[in-house]
């Protein structure tokens, strides 16, 4: 049982030590795509990094705050968060309240910032979903309980796209099917309401865009001198031009105003020139781990509501990064996504932090989940005994090889918290309960006993020398 | 529950399939096709890198800015005081479009690319504290332009003026034309333009060169010894030939004429007869030896004048050929160099438009001196060719190129084109002893060659030579 624990924690750290790596990456290369342009237009090279700063401190103590948060108390915030997100994209539309630049009004100005509720709009719609799929998990054979649910969707869809943000609507439109599709509604239904929604989406990009650029061009004729045929092209050179190890951080010469939203949009076509394939490939797998360990997440994850409420928040990042470096690399149409934690933009940056802290969340409830089930008086550890048990079994599933390598590689740990257990543990119970699980329920052993957290000496010993 | 764990595991599987299709797309960016990718047309970086150095500045032979830099605020901008007038011969330069004319053809010299040859000026570009470009100094002559402009008005044509002694292009006008200051703004309607604005159609443009053709079958003929101007040939009105006929201009019988007259009078017949003589090869033979087929080396864009291969013709079509008709397409400039090679004395001189490069201070670094082309022809043969060009305007279909005291000598054109008018055609030069300039018109669709087209060359020799005498 303890492995459990040890292995969540595992993701625990390697998760926030991941965001770290992509928030500090993200941070140098803002500084390097915006010097430019932040120079040309404040006079203030550091202009655009500060506000940046500014925001990466704000982010972090919402991570560090929904990291603490119990997944049961979020799923109470759900209706409260969506109600909320529903309000300020009124809000936004009022001419009085929100912050109308040339035509899109996107933004609340509060104190000397401007907040972005269709962002916030993001994290509230996850939760919405993850909360409503949950709830009426029994009944989702039936296509007549999405009524409510799409009606609350189309209305928080049309009143981002009326501001206009067609980069937060896909966003948002990905994540929400993401979920419906592994909530487990009807595979049928969850192919219709897709195709009906890429239709949708390609007939309003298709009606929309010509709309949508000019009212880019008006809001800034410089920043899309020649349309987003030019920005693309530009982003293709300034990869061409990377090759293969890069031009050298800070050296990118596609910055000085030939791409267009170079720190924001087009960051990654910067990191491809500065850094070259390396650094790209570099960017790519930081998105793919993160990808992997929230899946992970999720995977573990014993809540229904939490289960969903990872994955949602994982694809939503991660279909972001994909969306964000398939239309920079050209391989799909420019829809104006960021690159999450990576991109300058506050608002951005903070929701996508808080999804972070939440998926930290469940990585701590997994494990919190996991300890508070060993709680009970049968569920301490004899090694020995145990490892026995273990090692018949174990040679049988070779996934146990791999988890016990990495126990091995932190002894410190494990000693650590088993002797935390031990201390309220009685040796005889633990077996009974190994025995118990070894020979009954399947699905539970699946799930959790199946994580070897104390392998036999003899195992470790061996990934040791192999080490 | 396990149903979530299978689609979770699915939504994973998308995942990696999306990031390996992301690798390999961007692997075949950055590591394949990345050369290709920088030389895109698109990286105008240059251009706009460009747009911080002073430019050179465009002269003409008499003194007339036709392009310089303007500075505006940081950055340098492209102004063509001479408005369209030069357009076709100056191009244009725009950190939109690109670059045309002797804005491209010259930019290493005019952006001063070529002057970077050591460390230091390239640590100095870097710095930005950049030389100026290269002035380019033109042998084209402004108050002769705008003169040709007007003669040419607003009609769809082209015409080229050439000293055949050296090659020095004096003129070169073109209409339709644009403006160069107001690219930018006006780049769809120029661009669009159904008659083709941005055509130099002095170089570019390729037409039937009908009768002026002409000078090139007698140049073929005399050469090869078979005919001489008294040489003579029944001139019916129609010419039966393989199946077919070749007929005169206004279906007109001429009787019994020598080749002379036939050449004054421009008498199809006749030709065709001499064409046939001869064969289509030594016909394709001497059009080749004149450079068409073949590219003319020259400081702007031309476009390659072209007769068929002589296998892919019969009887009828070398007939047709030999009057001018049929599949040959010559380009302005190509008829010009034609009628110099009759003024020089059988040789052709490689027409050039810049005289020299040079820095702010006056070093010349590039120069150019007069240089011969090609010698399609004898001096025996190109002193006939002149008395017989002479007579076409003493006599002629060319009446109407005369200058009262200056020996004018040419061949007229009526090129017909299946609908609407005949291309007007005058190819000419003067003085006939001491051939000074030759002038090649076209007015497209304007009618016959000696009232339309004669009219205008004669104002252009009068002016010319009015002012040097």
């Amino acid at each position: 049982m303890v492995r459990g624990k040890i292995k969540d924690r595992h993701i625990y750290y390697r998760l926030f030590g991941l965001i770290f790596v992509m928030v500090l990456f993200g941070l140098i290369m803002v500084l390097s795509a915006s010097s430019a342009r932040a120079f040309d237009s404040t006079g203030d090279s550091y202009y655009y990094i500060k506000r940046q700063l500014i925001s990466v401190a704000i982010g972090s103590v919402a991570l560090l705050f929904f990291s603490q948060i119990p997944v049961r108390s979020l799923q109470k915030l759900a209706l409260p968060a969506i109600i909320a997100a529903i309000l300020m994209l009124f809000t936004v539309l009022i001419p009085e309240l929100g912050k109308t630049t040339g035509g899109a009004s996107r933004w609340i100005p509060i104190g000397g910032f401007r907040i972005q509720p269709s962002e916030f709009a993001k994290l509230a719609v996850i939760l919405y979903t993850a909360d409503f799929l949950t709830k009426r998990r029994k009944f989702l054979g039936d296509f007549k309980e999405i009524y409510p649910y799409s009606a609350v969707m189309i209305l928080i869809i049309l009143l981002v796209m009326k501001q206009p943000d067609m980069g937060t609507t896909l966003a948002i439109c990905m994540a929400a099917f993401v979920m419906i599709f592994i909530g487990g509604f009807n595979l049928g239904y969850v192919i219709g309401i897709g195709t009906a929604g890429l239709i949708t989406g390609a007939y309003l990009i298709y009606s929309a865009s010509y709309r949508l650029e000019r009212i880019t061009a008006f809001l800034n004729p410089m920043a899309d001198p020649l349309g987003k045929r030019w920005q693309i092209m530009q982003s293709l050179i300034a990869f061409g031009s990377g090759g293969l190890f890069g031009v050298g951080l800070g050296m990118s010469k596609q910055k000085y105003f030939y791409l267009p939203a170079a720190h924001t949009d087009f960051i990654f076509a910067i990191i491809g020139e500065e850094l070259g394939l390396l650094g790209a490939l570099f960017t790519i797998s930081l998105f793919a781990f993160f990808a992997y360990y929230g899946i992970r997440v999720s995977f573990r994850c014993k809540d229904h509501f939490g289960r969903l409420l990872g994955a949602g928040l994982t694809s939503m990042i991660v279909l972001q990064a994909l969306v964000n470096m398939g239309a920079v690399t050209a391989m799909l149409p420019i829809t104006g996504i960021p690159m999450p934690f990576i991109s300058y933009g506050g608002s951005s940056l903070i929701i996508n932090l808080a999804s972070a802290g939440i998926l930290l969340s469940i990585a701590v409830e997994n494990r919190r989940e996991a300890s508070s089930r060993r709680r009970g008086p049968k569920l301490f550890l004899v090694q020995d005994e145990k490892a026995k048990n273990r090692e018949t079994t174990g040679k049988k599933r070779g996934i146990r090889r791999g988890l016990s390598k990495r126990l091995a590689r932190s002894p410190n740990t494990r000693s650590k918290t088993s002797s935390k257990k031990s201390s309220t543990g009685t040796t005889k119970s633990k077996v009974r309960r190994v025995k118990a699980s070894a020979s009954g329920d399947k699905r539970r052993r699946n799930s959790r006993t199946r994580v070897p957290g104390s392998s036999s000496r003899r195992s470790s010993s061996k990934n040791k020398r192999r080490s | 529950m396990i149903r979530l764990n299978k689609r979770i595991a699915r939504l994973g599987i998308v995942f990696i399939t999306a990031f390996i299709l992301l690798i390999v797309n961007l692997t075949y960016m950055q590591f394949i096709a990345s050369a290709k990718l920088t030389a895109k047309p698109e990286n105008i970086r240059p251009v706009l890198y460009e747009r911080r150095i002073e430019r050179g500045t465009i002269i003409s032979a008499d003194g007339k800015v036709l392009a310089t830099s303007r500075k505006q605020d940081d950055s340098y901008t492209r102004v063509y005081p001479e408005g369209e007038l030069a357009a076709h011969i100056t191009g244009f330069y725009s950190s939109r479009y690109g670059r045309a004319g002797l804005e491209l053809t010259y930019d290493d010299y005019l952006s001063g690319q070529s002057k970077v040859s050591s460390p230091d000026d390239y640590m100095k570009r870097l710095l930005g504290e950049e030389e100026p470009g290269n002035d380019l100094t033109l042998t084209l002559d402004m108050n002769l332009q705008s003169i040709a402009s007007k003669a040419l008005g607003l009609r769809k044509g082209a015409i080229v003026v050439l000293d055949p002694k050296t090659g020095a292009v004096l003129a070169l006008v073109g209409w339709p034309r644009f403006d160069p200051n107001t690219l930018d703004d006006k780049w769809k309607s120029i661009a669009e333009n159904p008659e083709g604005a941005l055509l130099n159609r002095a170089t570019q443009g390729r037409f039937t060169p009908g009768s002026s053709f002409k000078i090139v079958t007698a140049a073929a003929a005399i050469e090869s010894g078979a005919v001489t101007p008294a040489t003579v040939y029944e001139a019916p009105a129609q010419l039966k030939i393989y199946g077919g006929k070749v007929s005169n201009y206004g279906n007109k019988g001429f009787g019994r004429i020598s080749f002379e007259e036939a050449f004054i009078k421009s008498v199809n017949t006749v030709f065709a007869q001499v064409g046939k003589n001869l064969g289509g090869q030594k016909l394709v033979d001497a059009s080749e030896a004149f450079g068409i087929n073949g590219e003319i080396p020259f400081d702007l864009p031309t476009a390659k004048s072209s007769v068929p291969e002589a296998s892919e013709m019969d009887d009828l079509e070398v007939a047709w050929m030999a009057v001018g008709q049929g599949r040959a397409a010559v380009s302005p400039l190509m008829m010009a160099l034609v009628g110099a090679a009759v003024a020089n004395d059988g040789e052709i001189m490689q027409p050039y438009l810049v005289v020299k490069a040079s820095e702010r201070d006056g070093t010349a670094v590039f120069a150019r001196e007069p240089r011969p082309w090609l010698c399609p022809i004898s001096k025996n043969t190109a002193a006939v060719l002149k008395s017989l060009m002479e007579q076409v305007v003493a006599k002629g279909t060319g009446k109407s190129a005369q200058i009262p005291g200056v020996r004018v000598a040419g061949k007229t054109g009526t090129a017909e084109v299946g609908k609407g008018e005949p291309h007007a055609w005058f190819v000419g030069f003067a003085p006939v002893d001491n051939p000074e300039v030759i002038v090649a018109v076209i007015v497209e669709n304007g009618g016959t060659g000696g009232s339309t087209a004669a009219p205008i060359a004669k104002q252009i020799i009068a002016a010319l030579l009015g002012k040097n005498h």
